[in-house]
């Protein structure tokens, strides 16, 4: 995986320095206010860390907040955006910038993929679908895709305050963090919170770096790694293709099934 | 356009909704349809459903509202001239392949954009309007000024939620029952995760489960901000539940069209409907944003009931034919109500079998009992027990 092809999310400004040494050029900016799941950035601080960078807007917003969108002055080290919410592409289309669709857990079979391709510079392929899927949406897609390599999943985004709702009802001091468990379905996930909203995590790590060398590279826009909830020296070795432990490679591996008699 | 849109898992549920006041009807076939694992409807049974439905002036709306793999996307083509040929009203969809196939093939049906999009705000309305929607179902975390904007800017018809479960999460934006189970959330096979009880590091219990919507106090409001369509959750609920929630809506919508709601009205709908539902019920995201009130906690608290003792199966001015469904006895303080007559109310006097011999009491689901009554009743009404005085006029 060429470095030049990381998408890097980042969770600390300090870290870029150490992330541009490696020879990573790409970045990309979870934007304060519209973001949820991640560290936040405004615009100055996008601004100061003078990178080439994307922005990513992952909440769905109401009318008045893609008309604020709509009026943003962005920093010219910007260089386009991905977004969950179709609306912000009416806000941004007319604005010169590379547009990518994000839409977590729908983009999942290469007509859909090729449907949003008529609008969107790229759109983020989700993680949920097995190495044969991901494999015919690559190669039939009409435009190079963002495909996702490191992450801990964001499996569940909720309008409510999950966490804080939690601690008022048995009153507990605030974190707007949280680890839950099931322990018969061995069941792991944790819980961030912002005002907007609630996004749960796997928390268990996806690495698809290995699986996806077989794909036609030539139809990738980028390798999309999360930093976020990683030590600096587990991305190091992500990105210099070294192994880490204990990940998985989710569905990717394993199909899904959706009626009961199916389960095996 | 104000309707009133019901749920139906089966053949039988659909002639009930048709029955208790449903303008249209939405149902799933055995494939494509975001519940996997209820009965659905066969072919042969969409068609029969449509022709019926049509013969009385109800509506039909057929959900194609699976997020689409590659494998799912065989016989999809079929399925849509299928739907075409045999006439139904709309179908309800959420990937955007499914509109694509039917452009490329001239297929002619009328697409609703399900919640399943979690459509929130104009823009995106329009664009789905854009690419051939007539119809919206926004999703459930629109507030009241949300879907006000979108209904000015758009005059899209708009289709909102206003009775039954909801999603903790965004609607399509979950995936924690593929992690869980490894049952598909967006392919129908949501094995309802949210609603578990888990532990958190500290080992407390951790609930993330929201109450039921109950949208009755609102309606009014909604009517005057341009909402067409009410819907009712619930698909695989019963034919005594759906029969209640749709007479109680029915009444309260009828009643803001003519300018008669009184405050009476909405307290009694209220009580008819969270007894029904055998749990609390909110307005949710419509005004504020929902809290830890409108959760519930320790699990959710449903105390279930025998409220429904019987289905009338035909009636004299003085004696009813009843199926029984639970049990009742002589002496026990009942209600009939049904599809168009007023609700009745009445001591159980006599009881008898089909063979004349008098009973006191009837303990045996689907056994057939001749009851007096103080009037006629409807075919298909249905016998209660009476929790609540009848509120005069419904």
């Amino acid at each position: 995986m060429k470095k030049d092809k990381i998408l890097l999310n980042i969770s600390k400004i300090e870290d870029l320095s150490y992330y541009l040494k490696l020879g990573i050029s790409n970045f990309l900016f979870p934007l304060k206010g519209y973001s949820m799941g991640y560290s936040e950035f405004d615009l100055e601080e996008i601004a100061n860390a003078k990178v080439r960078c994307y922005v990513l807007l992952n909440r769905l917003l109401k009318s008045e907040e893609i008309d604020e969108v709509a009026k943003l002055e962005f920093p010219e080290n910007v260089l386009g955006f991905i977004v969950e919410d179709v609306g912000i592409y009416y806000a941004l289309k007319d604005r010169n910038y590379e547009i990518f669709l994000y839409q977590n857990h729908l983009n999942n079979n290469f007509r859909t993929v090729n449907f949003w391709l008529k609008y969107f510079d790229s759109v983020v392929l989700s993680s949920d679908i097995t190495k044969e899927e991901v494999e015919s949406i690559v190669s039939k897609a009409s435009k190079p895709l963002v495909m996702k390599v490191l992450e801990y999943p964001m499996i569940m985004y909720s309008r409510r305050t999950l966490v804080s709702n939690y601690e008022h009802h048995y009153s507990l001091p605030s974190k707007k963090e949280l680890n839950i468990k099931e322990e018969k379905a061995n069941i792991d996930f944790f819980l961030k919170e912002n005002e907007y909203g609630t996004a749960v995590f796997d928390n268990h790590l996806l690495d698809l770096r290995n699986e996806v060398e077989s794909l036609n590279s030539d139809n990738i826009r980028f390798y999309y790694m999360d930093t976020h909830f990683l030590d600096k020296n587990i991305v190091f070795r992500a990105i210099e293709g070294r192994e880490l432990d204990n990940t998985t490679t989710g569905f990717f591996s394993k199909k899904t099934v959706y009626r009961i008699g199916d389960l095996k | 356009m104000i309707e009133l849109l019901s749920p139906a898992g089966d053949k039988e549920r659909l002639k009930f909704a048709c029955l208790y006041g449903a303008d249209a009807i939405y149902l799933g076939g055995k494939s494509f349809g975001l519940r996997a694992n209820a009965t659905n409807f066969t072919n042969e049974e969409l068609k029969s459903s449509i022709e019926y439905a049509h013969s009385i002036g109800k509506k039909v709306y057929v959900t194609v509202n699976i997020v689409f793999h590659d494998e799912d996307l065989e016989g999809l083509k079929e399925y849509l001239e299928f739907l075409s040929e045999i006439k139904a009203d709309a179908i309800i969809v959420s990937d955007p392949v499914v509109i694509e196939v039917l452009k490329e093939n001239s297929i002619d049906l009328e697409v609703h954009i399900s919640t399943q999009a979690s459509i929130l705000n104009e823009k995106a309305a329009l664009f789905y309007k854009e690419i051939g929607a007539k119809r919206i179902v926004l999703a459930r975390e629109a507030d009241r000024e949300e879907i006000k904007r979108i209904k000015e800017c758009t005059d899209l018809d708009l289709e909102c939620f206003i009775q039954g479960a909801m999603c903790t999460s965004m609607s399509g934006r979950c995936v924690l029952s593929n992690y869980a189970t490894n049952r598909d959330a967006n392919r129908g096979g949501c094995a309802q995760v949210c609603r578990w009880i888990f532990k958190d590091q500290d080992d407390h219990e951790f609930e993330m489960m929201p109450k039921d919507l109950n949208m009755i106090e609102n309606i009014e409001d909604m009517i005057n901000i341009g909402v067409n369509s009410f819907k009712i959750e619930g698909r695989m609920r019963s034919i005594y539940y759906i029969a209640t929630v749709l007479h109680t809506y029915r009444g309260i919508i009828d009643k803001c069209i003519n300018k008669e709601l009184k405050k009476e009205y909405i307290d009694y709908g209220l009580h008819i409907i969270n007894r029904v539902a055998n749990r609390e019920s909110v307005s949710q995201f419509y005004k504020v944003l929902p809290k830890s009130e409108e959760q519930y906690w320790n699990g959710r608290t449903e105390e279930s009931n025998q409220d429904f003792l019987g289905l009338v199966l035909s009636s004299t001015d003085s004696v009813a034919k009843i199926e029984v469904r639970n049990y009742f006895k002589v002496g026990d303080v009942v209600q009939i109500f049904g599809p168009s007559m007023k609700t009745i109310e009445f001591t159980i006097d006599k009881i008898t079998s089909l063979d004349k011999e008098e009973i006191s009491v009837c303990n045996h689901p689907k056994d057939i009992v001749l009851i007096q009554v103080p009037k006629k009743c409807e075919e298909m009404s249905m016998m209660r027990v009476k929790v609540f005085d009848i509120c005069d006029d419904f």
